[in-house]
């Protein structure tokens, strides 16, 4: 009487507790051939030739796309590493895939280009006409056109150990004030037109800066100014002592975001960069600069995209399979293994219920393949019980009795069924070790399958059974579906 | 004790050693001559997939496709709500901006698209790593089975795995299936399904010869046929009651996942029969060879 108690208990609290966490299905994290979302790989090469691709620089590269996705205001762009000079990037439930896709690959190619030495006959004065008439929108602002001339004058000042370049912020006045006479002068030289063949020497790139090395700071008049550090400052020196009273344009990819004037030599490896920047400008300026600090050139190797619609209909197709599949299983124990093939269903339910609160709280990501996995999961964890039952019977039929047949049977499959499992979880750490992406995600979940199945499966279920034999519920070698005329005596 | 499955697998078995070495022959024929049907997943190149909301015939979606001069003569292959374009180029960025959103305006305002892309390099490390993947994992099963059995029991787990893997990856080329990355992990899972079927068999004959006392050749014989036949009954249930899950996945489940489901299928019944008609003569055959040992069995198997 105490058994069918505990077994009643147990029974009804287990179905409770999955019966009340089931809402909690929702939270877990789905995969993007789920519900939508890209993926890219990207190959990572140097940004100047004869470098190589470290460890140190790929990370950084990996944090600075993270920053930039994570500024984008994506919901949880995942970044990894992959391998010695490969970059994983997924975004899931993104709109505007395509703007998301330009901004992730921009910082990769920060440079402050010169004209030193350019074929192009662009004098300095044409230089610095094209760089403000091609000079971003972003950064238009027409209050600055009285001032930009001023601060362009303005010399170097050595106040201290810190020295300064004094820059024209460059303001879009092209733009926002079309008879401009810098748009002018511009239109009248088609050829100068394009900064990238005014600017063609590469002095700089995003590799040369520390990390994080762009500030903000404030002149004594309170406008806001951007202050740079770069590792190498001989380097500086010598390229701001060649360049002196020329301009320094800075790109982001072919993006002319700035040409300041270079004021004199700088040997300390910092530099300022004054203007008349909005606090905005100077902020984007900045990240720009920050983000654009990215050691490694990216080019996209591999790309998935899955459209939002497309990944909830992956979602509910193959969970209607898996429902399907599931019931099919547990109706074919029911009937072939009876009272035992009713203990193994509830088994397989709680299984699959301890493998999505495993995902929930590992914060594991369920993909497409995953859920196939969790599917095979529901048949290969039938598999030990079959084992265990096929055994039972057999024991029952040499004329054991329930008992014994259940202890000796229970016994002998244990070993078959570690053996059984061992070998598939070899074959899944080689996938996980090896794999990528959906491979791992796949591997992942039929290791975990297998450990839940010998517990769920093994354990609890032969808890479950043995509360029913020793309770004296199940009396009779049929509910085992062995006849009593197969039974010989020992 | 009696059992339903009193039959001489062993005698038998020659009949599906033939059947299996005419397939495996005809893969390796196959494979040389058409080589697999690589997706995009192992190909350079990129594959849209678009699920439509209306039907499309291919005469409507050519035009529009060719217009925008992405690659040359991109195929089409129009499914039930369903189209893939193939371009043999990798597609930009723009490019593939360009595909969808002439495909919104032109053709379904509704579609949805899974785009796909791969660099050729890409592609053969996709490839290789496989080929590593199946390698270890056959290494590391041989050493687990040579611990807990002995090594005739590895080599023979070993040689019906790799048999399976290889039979499902021929009759994908000869039939002409599409070979994607899930492909990979769905060899991978047959790899570690067979073995579990395997194991469970050679479980039973280790502890019958444990508990036998050989006197005659035949035996050994003997007790794998009995051992078949004891587990024959779990070996059908299992395969079963996998076999729905898989089918279930097939029929129901998403498109992208279809050519996994099969290959899991095909798997799965290999499997089953390669544990039984390869694997466990092929031991018999490993043990016959080692004669004076043959007397004291219950040394070499404990």
């Amino acid at each position: 009487m105490k058994r069918i108690i505990s077994f009643v208990v147990v029974m009804l609290v287990v179905a409770g507790v999955i019966g009340a966490t089931t809402p909690l299905f929702k939270d877990v994290r789905l995969g993007l051939d789920l519900k939508g979302g890209f993926e890219i790989l990207y190959q990572a090469t140097p940004t100047t030739q004869g470098e190589q691709v470290t460890r140190e620089s790929l990370l950084q590269t990996a944090k600075s796309l993270e920053q930039r996705a994570n500024a984008l205001g994506t919901s949880e762009p995942e970044i990894t590493t992959e391998g010695t000079d490969r970059i994983r990037l997924k975004i899931a439930g993104v709109t505007d895939e395509a703007t998301v896709r330009q901004t992730m690959k921009e910082p990769a190619e920060l440079t402050f280009r010169s004209a030193d030495g350019c074929t192009t006959d662009s004098s300095a004065k044409k230089d610095e006409a094209t760089s403000k008439s091609t000079s971003s929108t972003k950064k238009s602002d027409a209050t600055s056109k009285s001032t930009s001339k001023d601060s362009n004058e303005v010399s170097t000042q050595s106040a201290g150990a810190t020295q300064e370049i004094n820059v024209d912020p460059t303001t879009g006045e092209a733009t926002t004030a079309p008879g401009d006479t810098y748009n002018g002068a511009a239109e009248q030289d088609p050829a100068a037109q394009d900064p990238l063949k005014v600017y063609c020497k590469v002095e700089l790139t995003g590799n040369d800066f520390t990390e994080n090395g762009a500030s903000i700071s404030y002149t004594q008049l309170n406008e806001p100014q951007i202050a740079i550090k770069l590792k190498d400052a001989s380097k500086f020196a010598e390229i701001t002592k060649r360049l002196t009273g020329q301009n320094l344009a800075i790109f982001l990819n072919d993006q002319l975001l700035s040409a300041p004037r270079v004021q004199g030599e700088l040997s300390d490896g910092t530099a300022v960069i004054t203007g008349t920047y909005t606090q905005e400008e100077a902020q984007q300026l900045k990240d720009q600069i920050n983000l654009g600090a990215l050691p490694l050139k990216l080019t996209e190797v591999y790309s998935q995209s899955v459209g939002a619609t497309l990944g909830q209909q992956s979602l509910k197709d193959t969970l209607l399979a898996g429902v399907i599949g599931s019931i099919l299983i547990l109706l074919f124990m029911a009937l072939v293994y009876r009272v035992p093939g009713l203990i193994a269903g509830f088994c397989i339910i709680v299984h699959t219920w301890l493998l999505v609160m495993i995902f929930i709280a590992g914060d594991f990501t369920l993909t497409l393949p995953g859920i196939a996995a969790f599917i095979l999961g529901v048949g290969m964890g039938v598999d030990a019980n079959i084992i265990t039952y096929e055994r039972i019977k057999d024991e029952l039929r040499s004329g054991k009795s329930l008992l014994s047949a259940f202890k000796a049977g229970g016994r002998n499959s244990f070993g078959t069924i570690m053996d059984a499992n061992i070998t598939t979880i070899i074959a899944g750490a080689v996938m996980f070790a090896l794999g990528t992406g959906a491979v791992k995600g796949f591997a992942l979940v039929l290791i975990l399958n297998i450990i839940v199945s010998i517990l769920t499966n093994v354990f609890f279920s032969r808890f479950l059974l043995s509360l029913l034999l020793k309770g004296k519920i199940i009396t009779k070698a049929k509910s085992f579906g062995v006849k009593e005329s197969e039974r010989s005596a020992l | 004790m009696r059992f339903k499955w009193n039959y001489d697998f062993v005698k038998i078995s020659k009949y599906f050693y033939t059947f299996s070495i005419i397939l495996i022959v005809l893969g390796i024929l196959s494979l040389a001559i058409f080589k697999l049907n690589y997706g995009v997943d192992f190909r350079s190149g990129s594959n849209v997939d678009v699920t439509l909301t209306k039907p499309i015939t291919e005469a409507q979606a050519k035009p529009v496709i060719e217009a925008l001069k992405l690659s040359d003569d991109p195929s089409i292959t129009i499914g039930d709500g369903r189209m893939n374009v193939r371009f043999e180029k990798v597609l930009s960025d723009t490019q593939e901006n360009q595909f969808k959103q002439a495909f919104t305006k032109q053709l379904d305002s509704g579609a949805s698209f899974e785009v796909n892309t791969v660099d050729p390099a890409i592609a053969q490390e996709l490839e290789r790593n496989a080929l590593w993947a199946v390698l270890a994992a056959s290494l590391g099963i041989i050493i687990y089975i040579t611990i807990r059995f002995e090594w005739r029991f590895a080599v023979a787990a070993v040689v019906a795995m790799l048999h399976d893997a290889f039979i499902v990856i021929a009759i994908f080329s000869i039939f002409r299936l599409e070979v994607d990355l899930t492909f990979i992990t769905a060899i991978l899972t047959i790899i570690g399904y067979s073995l579990n079927d395997t194991v469970v068999i050679f479980d039973r004959i280790r502890e019958n010869l444990r508990f036998s006392k050989q006197k005659k050749t035949g035996d050994v014989k003997t007790i794998v046929n009995n051992s078949i036949s004891q587990t024959m009954t779990r070996s059908l249930n299992t395969v079963l009651t996998v076999f729905i899950a898989c089918v279930c996945l097939f029929i129901f489940g998403s498109e992208s996942i279809r050519m996994f489901s099969l290959a899991m299928i095909l798997g799965l019944v290999f499997g089953a029969y390669s544990s039984v008609f390869i694997a466990s003569p092929l031991w018999l055959l490993l043990k016959n060879r080692q004669k004076p040992k043959a007397k004291t069995p219950s040394k070499t198997t404990a």
